[in-house]
């Protein structure tokens, strides 16, 4: 005799695994990964200077960013960019995803503008290590897999282009930054403006300055 | 720098304040002696442009960098194996190309050689490796290039040699020849012969653009790098790479999920928009994706990939099942893809016309990320019930702002959900029912606090009751339905769908408890309902409320009234799914065919039940409780047809079954343990069926601890024949004392009550004790007389046993 009903045998939910899988499928969902919540509230500070701030943000937001640069190879080949800015993009939606609305995404890409900015050149600097070294050392598998590298040629670049910037920045620190959040970053004038807590005008005409005087320097470089 | 930054700032704002014309002049005199100040200027002001293009570029130098960071350069005459490089030939995505010549002189023969960047090897030891050219190097297809060596040079440069190829990428083919349809698909015939030939040797190329299709002036097609892709492709940190070319990549590349044949399937999909329309599939508009990152715009890209309109519908069908966004509704193969297309070209029918899946109903789980736990039980109960339209998930959503579009959808698509979830973890066995419960107690609670609109809640709630209801959680549907209850009690709920599904939840508590007659009355009312709300009859949701309906009745004996309401359940759902591919139409016919048995008509619940059952097995496979179900039925059907025989291979089948789906320690198990155990009895093997009895009825008492349960009175009658039969006096009276407990329960029906006694009545003429067997008799003849007709088999039965003691 039946014991319920038939939609017990037809409405396919019953399968008990297939609900704990649809279960279990929302419930990761729901329960995604955040970083935990110290970590969040010292991004803004860390942006705005506070050194002790930057040191509990910047080592979880460099490894992150440093995750993700290393995977690219193995991502996504010959499509439109995967940049430093839209890795700074993904650092961030993995990071701050589950919060949603979170306010201090400005603050965050200004962070990681500086922890990238990092990543590439110990990338660019490692790279003429190994040409300077005479010939590359075989290396054990996974420590290759481990590390980022870098083409010659964006290397030696990069080396050129933090060459100059480091002129500039010795002379006014502001400089680094503007260069690190608009062109590391992509942030906006207006966004750097409000990292740097100055106003979009002197963020305007320092970015030209900057991009024209180096420019002009790295140009003398090549030539000289 | 030799002057100071301040006066380089200064001089450089005022002079970008003035007009054009006037600041060379302005700098000059600005600067005054200073030369060094005056030549930064004038530069940084003359290469203002070149200045903006060179950021830009600088980006793009890093991201290539970052790309290819080891990519090594071969050099001409460098050797590479067995051959030596003759001339760099191309620059891929992620490789070098060169052409080489064999080095040792013999014989002359081109190969190309590809380079790759040193960590794009699989790790692995070397023998892996050495076993993974084994099987390239099998591969040997006349549309194939073949694959001659791979390895890594001195400078740990990994490489690929391959056969040298001329001829011409099959897209600028096809075009340049303006070949017609016909010739077109000929042309891609050849290549779905190389696919399938390489998918039978468990091999998967993965990058099927047309670049990689070359075809000579004779007209003969090549695939190159065949399975490159997955030799290099690194599995390491749970998100697999992507290897590949994103434009032609299938969804799962893109996130990560496993690669089968269906990913080569489904660029070959794309290969044959490009190859019969000249374009590649276009991606419908998204909304602005400001916030995504590439990745993800990339997959929504690839997941909303429109065919072009203008086609023949059954290559659109074609294309359809190639490109479909979940792998296990495309061809299994590129064979049975090539026969489609064989088909196609002679006007044979298409199998892929069978549009199962609504694929814009994909983007559902798409917006988990935005979906709040609200939603996500709604989202359950579309899956979880027959019962539920995604109507009132419409209304739902408008209500919560989310931005799913208004469509019209099915109940196919919501079905399509389920095949979603299954076709996504196929190999996962038995979950943790724990698990479950407590994700459901969390959205349980999560209900309770909910304080926004009634009527959503009043879903949240309905859908937690359900659900419990449906693991066998009593207690707790109980629970949670009171406060259904008491919310649709509450006036000021307007009437809906939701209020009338609610309602009939109710009342499916009470049917699932035994309640049968009040089961009944509430779906009276729910009925009602349906016609105050103008609700249409030609529907899924009205048709599963007469089915349950038809239920109840039937439960209650009332099976005249059950037939015609399931018979009008039929035929509603038989307009609105006329090929019958759909698992409603079965459970119907699984319904009438019980019906018929309580009726007796064998014959008709047998044809009935096998239908059901074909349409089970078709849709869902022999692991689904609707197949047990139906051989469950069989099997009792033909052990009332006094065909043992029969009767026990399909109700084996059936608990073979349910075994698999729930373990032993579940209501459908415990069924299948009685049926089996009445069909040993019926073959008169005791010892068998006093073991099956037994089981069931352990199983069922555990389940409904009170013990008040028509399928405990069951067993218990079952067993307690059992006993009579293998004249075990004791066991008899012991279960007859438990029976009779039971048969004085409200639940219990007219029909087990009546076993039980005629059982008692067996048992006291045994026992040679005639008055007493007479006294149990009567009260079963009285018990059968309240609602079976006087010429029942049962009642002229009984009389006769009445007789004999006379």
């Amino acid at each position: 005799m039946l014991l319920s009903s038939p939609s017990f045998y037809f409405s396919r939910h019953f399968n008990k695994t297939l609900i704990f899988l649809l279960l279990v499928y929302y419930q990761s969902i729901l329960l995604m990964a955040v970083p935990p919540e110290s970590i969040l509230q010292f991004i803004r500070p860390a942006a705005q200077g506070d050194e002790k701030a930057m040191q509990q943000v910047f080592p979880h937001i460099y490894s992150e960013l440093y995750a993700i640069a290393r995977n690219i190879r193995f991502n996504f080949q010959g499509i439109d960019t995967m940049n430093t800015t839209a890795i700074i993009h993904e650092a961030y939606l993995k990071i701050a995803d589950g919060q949603g609305g979170w306010e201090n995404h400005t603050h965050f890409f200004a962070v990681a503008a500086k922890a990238m900015r990092q990543i590439m050149l110990n990338a660019a600097r490692n790279k003429h290590r190994e040409k300077r070294g005479g010939g590359v050392v075989p290396e054990r598998l996974h420590e290759i897999e481990e590390k980022i590298t870098l083409s010659d040629e964006a290397s030696d670049k990069l080396i050129d282009f933090e060459d100059v910037l480091s002129l500039l920045e010795e002379k006014d620190a502001i400089y680094g930054r503007i260069v690190e959040c608009r062109f590391y970053s992509g942030l906006s004038i207006a966004e750097t403006a409000e990292v740097l807590e100055v106003s979009p005008a002197t963020v305007k005409r320092k970015w030209q300055l900057a991009r024209d005087w180096l420019y002009t320097n790295l140009q003398k470089n090549y030539t000289s | 720098m030799a002057y100071s930054l301040e006066q380089l700032e200064h001089i450089y704002e005022q002079c970008l304040n003035m007009p054009e014309e006037e600041r060379i002049a302005f700098i000059a005199g600005a600067c005054g002696n200073d030369h060094a100040l005056e030549a930064m200027l004038l530069n940084m002001l003359k290469h203002q442009q070149q200045a903006i293009a060179y950021f830009d570029q600088m980006q793009q130098t890093l991201a290539r960098g970052l790309a290819d960071g080891d990519l090594q350069r071969l050099e001409t005459g460098e050797k590479v194996g067995k051959y030596r490089i003759t001339r760099f030939l191309a620059k891929g995505g992620m490789s070098n190309v060169y052409l080489a010549e064999r080095n040792d002189g013999h014989f002359e023969q081109q190969v190309v050689v590809k380079c790759l960047p040193a960590k794009a090897l699989n790790h692995g030891d070397a023998l892996h490796q050495a076993e993974e050219h084994q099987i390239l190097a099998k591969l040997r297809h006349p549309n194939i290039a073949t694959l001659y060596d791979a390895g890594i040079t001195s400078g740990n440069v990994p490489y690929f040699i391959m056969e040298f190829i001329e001829g011409i990428p099959i897209d600028a083919y096809v075009e340049q020849k303006n070949l017609s349809t016909d010739r077109r698909l000929a042309l891609f015939e050849q290549v779905l012969q190389a696919v399938a030939y390489a998918h039978s040797h468990l091999i998967l190329h993965l990058d099927l653009k047309p670049g990689n299709i070359l075809v000579n002036e004779a007209g003969h097609v090549k695939l190159l790098d065949f399975g490159i892709a997955t030799a290099i492709t690194s599995p390491h940190q749970g998100q697999r790479g992507f290897v590949g070319t994103p434009k032609i990549a299938a969804p799962e590349q893109l996130s990560g999920e496993p690669l089968t044949v269906s990913t080569d399937v489904y660029q070959l999909g794309m290969l044959l928009h490009k190859l019969i329309i000249g374009k590649f599939p276009e991606t419908e508009a998204t909304p602005a994706p400001d916030e995504k990152s590439a990745r993800e715009r990339m997959q929504q890209a690839a997941e909303n990939r429109k065919i072009d309109g203008n086609l023949d519908y059954e290559l659109a069908a074609i294309l359809k099942k190639c490109l479909h966004v979940f792998p296990a509704n495309r061809y299994s193969g590129a064979g049975t893809l090539l026969d489609d297309v064989r088909n196609f070209r002679q006007h044979l029918p298409v199998g892929a016309l069978e549009q199962k899946l609504s694929y814009r109903v994909a983007k559902f789980t798409q917006r988990h990320r935005t979906a709040s736990i609200a939603f996500l039980l709604i989202l359950l109960a579309l899956i979880a019930g027959t019962t539920v339209s995604l109507w009132q998930a419409r209304e739902a959503r408008q209500q919560r702002d989310l931005a799913l579009k208004n469509e019209q959808v099915s109940t196919a698509t919501k079905n399509f959900l389920l095949d979603l979830f299954m076709a996504a973890h196929p190999s996962v066995n038995k979950g943790d029912t724990m698990t479950v419960f407590q994700f459901l107690d969390k959205g349980y609670e999560k209900a309770e606090s909910y304080t926004g609109s009634p009527e959503i809640k009043l879903e949240m709630l309905t859908t937690i009751g359900k659900l419990y209801r449906s693991l066998g959680d009593y207690n707790t549907s109980k629970k949670v339905l009171a406060q259904v209850q008491a919310m649709a009690a509450d006036s000021a709920l307007s009437l809906s769908l939701t209020y009338v599904l609610a309602i009939q939840e109710l009342a499916l508590y009470q049917r699932d408890v035994g309640n049968y007659d009040s089961a009944s009355a509430i779906m009276h009312q729910v009925m009602h309902l349906y016609h105050q709300i103008d609700y249409p009859e030609q529907d899924s949701v009205y048709a599963s409320s007469l089915k349950n309906h038809a239920f109840i009745f039937k439960q209650l004996e009332k099976n005249d009234s059950a037939v015609a309401l399931i018979q009008r359940a039929i035929v509603i759902e038989e307009k609105l799914w006329p090929d019958g591919k759909n698992i409603n139409l079965a459970e119907s016919y699984y319904i009438l065919g019980v019906i018929q048995r309580n009726q007796m008509k064998y014959a008709e619940a047998v044809k009935s039940v096998s239908r059901s059952l074909e349409l089970c097995e078709n849709l869902m496979g022999t692991y689904f409780p609707g197949t047990m179900a139906n051989l469950n039925l069989l099997g009792g059907t033909y052990s009332q047809m006094d065909d043992p025989a029969s009767a026990l291979v399909y109700t084996r089948k059936a608990m073979n079954i349910a075994e698999r789906l729930y373990g032993e320690n579940h209501a459908e198990t415990a069924t299948s343990y009685n049926n089996l155990g009445s069909i040993f009895f019926k073959l008169e093997q005791l010892d068998s069926a006093y073991y099956y009895h037994r089981k069931g009825l352990l199983v069922r008492q555990h389940l409904f601890p009170g013990k008040e349960n028509i399928n405990v009175m069951l067993s218990t009658n079952n067993l307690i024949q059992v006993f009579i039969k293998s004249r075990q006096q004791d066991s008899v009276r012991k279960y007859l004392n438990e029976a009779f407990i039971l048969a004085k329960s409200p639940k219990v029906q007219a029909r087990q009550r009546a076993a039980t006694y005629t059982l008692a009545g067996d048992f006291y003429v045994q026992a040679a004790q005639a008055d007493s067997a007479k006294d149990f008799y009567n009260q079963a003849l009285l018990e059968n007389r309240s609602y079976l007709p006087e010429n029942d088999a049962r009642i002229v039965e009984l009389l006769e046993k009445v007789e004999k003691l006379k």
